[in-house]
C-alpha cells in the first residue's frame, strides 16, 4: 500500500460537492492534476488552487451584447455555468435539448469533475448546412467554480461553424468547460475558440471531438490565458479517411498562464491532421504546449503533421513544448516541428531603416507570425476582430 | 551634404574604422572602393545607426544634423536611404504594405500626408516597370523566396519610391548581370539631382561604368587612403587593392 495522499483544503471542498462515485474515488486517490501527473508536469493546478472550493454564485455582472460582433449568428450564452435567456437567431436546422441522463465519463481529469458536477448536458443537434455561424458565450465572474458541459452533434453531410467566446470579467473564479463534438460521416466542423481571461482566472476548457467517416474538422483558437488556463483539445479519428486541421495562437502577457495540449488519436485508415500553434510571449508569462499523435496498429496511410513555434518578446517569458508521437502502424506519414526564438534583430534594422519605429516594426512581425492561423478564419467579420485582438496585444509596447 | 569626420567604429570592441573622413557635396555621387573586410559595411551600417556599430570617436552629419543622435527610423525620415548588401526576407508581410507603411512612417515623422492606396498603386507600378519587378511578384511576402538579383531589384524600387535624399548603396551590384546593372545605373541617374547625394559601395567598376561617379575613395583598412576622379576606378580594376593595403598599414 502507497501512502494516502493528503488531500488540500481545494480538493476536500471539491469532493464534498461531487457525488459518490469514481470520479469522486480519483479525485480522493490522486487529487487533483498537478505538476506530479502525467500531462499536467508545466501546469501545476493543485498548487494554484489553494482556497476551498464553493460553487459559483449567478453571473453578476451584465452580459454585454457586443463582445464578438457576428452578423446573423445564433447565440447561446452560459454565465457562470448556466445558460441565460433564450437561445436567440438559431437557425431551422439547429435543435437544442437538455439532457440529464448520464452520458459517460470523459478520461480528462477535469472533464471528469465537468461532467459530475454539471447539471445534465446541453446538446446541440445540427442537420443540415448552417447558413451562419453559432456563437456560444461563456461568461464567468466573482469566485468560486462554475462547470458546463455542451455536446454538439453533427449529422451527416452537415456543415456548420461555432465559434466559442470564453470572456471574463475580474475575478478569480475556476471555469471548467467540457465541449464534446461528434461528427457523423461527410460532416464538416469549424469550431473557432477564442479565451480571454482576468488576470486571475482559472480555467479549463476541454474540447473532446470524434470524427466519423469522411468528416472534416476545423479547430482554430486564440488565447491570451489567465492565472492558469489549459485549453485541452482531444481528437479521436474513429471511422476512415477524416481530416483535421488544428490550429491555435497564444498570446501571453504579465504572469499569464496558458497551456494548451492536444492528443490525437487516429484509430481508422487515411485519416489526415494538420496542427500548427504559435505563441507570442512577454512580460513574465508561461506557454505550454503539449502535442501528442498516437496512431493506432489498423490506422494505416495516416497522414499527420504536427508544429509548434513560439516567440519570446521578453527575457523573463517562457515557454514548455513537448511534441509526442506514439505510432503502432507502418504505413504512415508523421512529422513534427517546434521552435522557440526571439524576433530577428537584422529584420527588425532593416525595418526601422525603411521608417517604421521598432514598436511599430515588432507589432507588424507579431501580426504576420500570428496571421499564418488566423488567415484560417474564413470568416472575415470574425477574423478582423481578432486581429484587432492581436494588435491590440502589441499596441501595449512590446 | 554628407560629412564624417575623423570616425572610429568598433564591431564587438574591435577597432574596424580608423578615422575615416569623407565630404559628399549635395549634387555628388561618390564611390568607396576597397578590398574585403576594409570596413566598407561598417561603415554603412554606423551611418544608418545598426547597433553593435559603436561610433566611438568622430562625427557623421547629414545636412548639417547629427545622425549620431538619431534612431534608425529617424534618419531614414530625414533622407537617408540605405540599399542592403544582403535585403531581409520577411515572411507574412505584403510587399506592398510593406513598402507602403515604410513610406508613410517616413512621410508622417515628417509631418506629411500619407499617399492614399490609389496613389500608391499608381507609384508603385510606374517604378516596378523600371526595376524589372512583375505584378505577381509585388503580390508575394516581401522578398520571400526571391533571388539575390530580385531583392536588389526590390531594394531599387524602395529607393525609386522613397526618393531619398542622400541613398548608400552597399554591394548592390553583386549577383547582378549585364541588364540589372543597367536598370540599377537608370535608377541612380534619374534621381541625380543637384539636392541629392549618393554613397556607392562596390568591389569592381562594371556598375561605376553606368553612373559615372563624381569622386571614388579608396578604403583600406578603415581609412580612406586615395581619393580620385573616375579614372582611378580603371586603374584599381587592373592594378588590385594590394599596394594600398601596403599604404594603410
Amino acid at each position: 500500500m502507497g501512502a494516502v495522499l493528503k488531500l488540500t483544503t481545494a480538493e476536500q471542498t471539491l469532493l464534498q460537492q461531487l457525488p459518490k462515485g469514481d470520479v469522486a474515488a480519483r479525485l480522493r486517490e490522486h487529487g487533483l492534476p498537478g505538476r506530479r501527473k502525467e500531462g499536467w508536469r508545466w501546469s501545476d493546478l493543485r498548487s494554484v488552487l489553494k482556497e476551498p472550493i464553493a460553487l459559483s454564485d449567478p453571473y453578476a455582472g451584465t452580459i454585454s451584447p457586443t463582445a464578438l460582433i457576428l452578423e446573423n449568428a445564433g447565440e447561446l450564452i452560459f454565465a457562470n455555468g448556466r445558460l441565460v435567456g433564450h437561445p436567440s437567431y438559431l437557425p431551422p436546422q439547429i435543435r437544442i435539448s437538455r439532457q440529464s441522463a448520464h452520458l459517460g465519463t470523459p478520461g480528462a481529469p477535469l472533464a471528469a469533475i465537468a461532467s459530475e458536477l454539471s447539471d445534465g448536458a446541453h446538446i446541440v443537434e445540427i442537420v443540415g448546412k448552417l447558413p451562419s455561424p453559432v456563437l456560444i458565450r461563456y461568461l464567468s465572474d466573482g469566485s468560486g467554480m462554475h462547470q458546463t458541459r455542451v455536446q454538439v452533434r453533427l449529422a451527416p453531410d452537415t456543415e456548420a461553424t461555432i465559434i466559442e467566446h470564453h470572456e471574463s470579467t475580474e475575478g478569480a473564479w475556476l471555469s471548467n468547460n467540457l465541449c464534446e463534438f461528434s461528427l457523423n460521416s461527410k460532416s464538416h466542423l469549424t469550431r473557432i475558440v477564442v479565451q480571454e481571461g482576468a488576470p486571475g482566472a482559472i480555467g479549463a476548457i476541454t474540447g473532446l471531438v470524434m470524427l466519423g467517416d469522411r468528416a472534416t474538422y476545423t479547430q482554430i483558437g486564440l488565447g491570451f490565458g489567465g492565472k492558469m488556463v489549459r485549453d485541452e483539445t482531444q481528437i479521436v479519428h474513429v471511422q476512415r479517411g477524416a481530416k483535421a486541421k488544428l490550429s491555435g495562437a497564444y498570446l501571453l502577457d504579465d504572469k499569464n498562464h496558458l497551456d494548451n495540449t492536444t492528443r490525437v488519436e487516429h484509430r481508422a485508415i487515411e485519416g489526415l491532421t494538420e496542427e500548427l500553434y504559435k505563441g507570442v510571449l512577454r512580460g513574465q508569462s508561461r506557454g505550454v504546449f503539449q502535442g501528442k499523435f498516437f496512431v493506432a496498429r489498423d490506422a494505416q496511410k495516416t497522414d499527420a503533421r504536427m508544429s509548434h513555434h513560439a516567440l519570446l518578446l521578453s527575457e523573463n517569458a517562457e515557454v514548455n513544448a513537448k511534441p509526442e508521437l506514439e505510432i503502432y502502424a507502418d504505413d504512415v506519414q508523421c512529422a513534427h516541428g517546434n521552435t522557440v526564438g526571439s524576433l530577428d534583430e537584422n529584420v527588425l534594422f532593416y525595418m526601422r531603416q525603411r521608417g517604421m519605429s521598432e514598436n511599430e516594426a515588432r507589432a507588424i512581425l507579431v501580426d504576420a507570425f500570428v496571421g499564418e492561423v488566423l488567415e484560417g478564419i474564413k470568416h472575415e467579420q470574425l477574423r478582423e476582430q481578432l486581429v484587432t485582438k492581436v494588435r491590440d496585444f502589441m499596441g501595449g509596447g512590446a | 551634404m554628407l560629412t564624417i569626420s575623423n570616425l572610429h567604429i568598433s564591431v564587438d570592441g574591435a577597432e574596424i574604422v580608423k578615422g575615416l573622413s569623407l565630404d559628399v557635396p549635395a549634387g555628388e555621387v561618390h564611390a568607396i572602393m576597397g578590398p574585403n573586410g576594409s570596413g566598407k559595411s561598417t561603415l554603412s551600417y554606423a551611418i544608418a545607426g545598426r547597433s553593435g556599430y559603436d561610433v566611438t570617436k568622430g562625427d557623421i552629419q547629414l545636412e548639417k544634423k547629427n545622425l549620431l543622435q538619431m534612431e534608425p527610423e529617424e534618419r531614414s525620415a530625414s533622407g537617408l536611404f540605405l540599399s542592403f548588401q544582403q535585403p531581409m526576407e520577411i515572411p507574412g508581410v505584403g510587399t506592398m504594405s510593406f513598402i507602403r507603411t515604410s513610406l508613410n512612417a517616413q512621410r508622417k515623422a515628417r509631418g506629411e500626408e500619407g499617399v492614399s492606396a490609389a496613389d500608391f498603386l499608381r507609384l508603385v507600378r510606374a517604378k516596378a516597370k523600371i526595376v524589372g519587378l512583375t505584378d505577381e511578384q509585388l503580390k508575394r511576402p516581401f522578398n520571400v523566396g526571391f533571388s539575390g538579383g530580385e531583392k536588389k531589384r526590390m531594394e531599387m524600387l524602395q529607393m525609386a519610391i522613397f526618393e531619398p535624399r542622400f541613398a548608400i548603396m552597399d554591394e548592390t551590384d553583386s549577383g547582378l548581370d549585364i541588364d540589372a546593372l543597367k536598370m540599377v545605373g537608370a535608377v541612380v541617374n534619374a534621381l541625380r539631382t543637384p539636392d541629392r547625394g549618393f554613397l556607392i559601395i562596390t568591389h569592381y567598376q562594371r556598375l561605376l561604368d553606368h553612373i559615372n561617379p563624381d569622386r571614388i575613395h579608396v578604403l583600406a583598412d578603415g581609412k580612406i587612403v586615395k581619393s580620385g576622379g573616375a579614372e582611378l576606378a580603371t586603374e584599381l580594376e587592373s592594378d588590385g587593392y594590394d599596394k594600398f593595403a601596403g599604404e594603410a598599414a
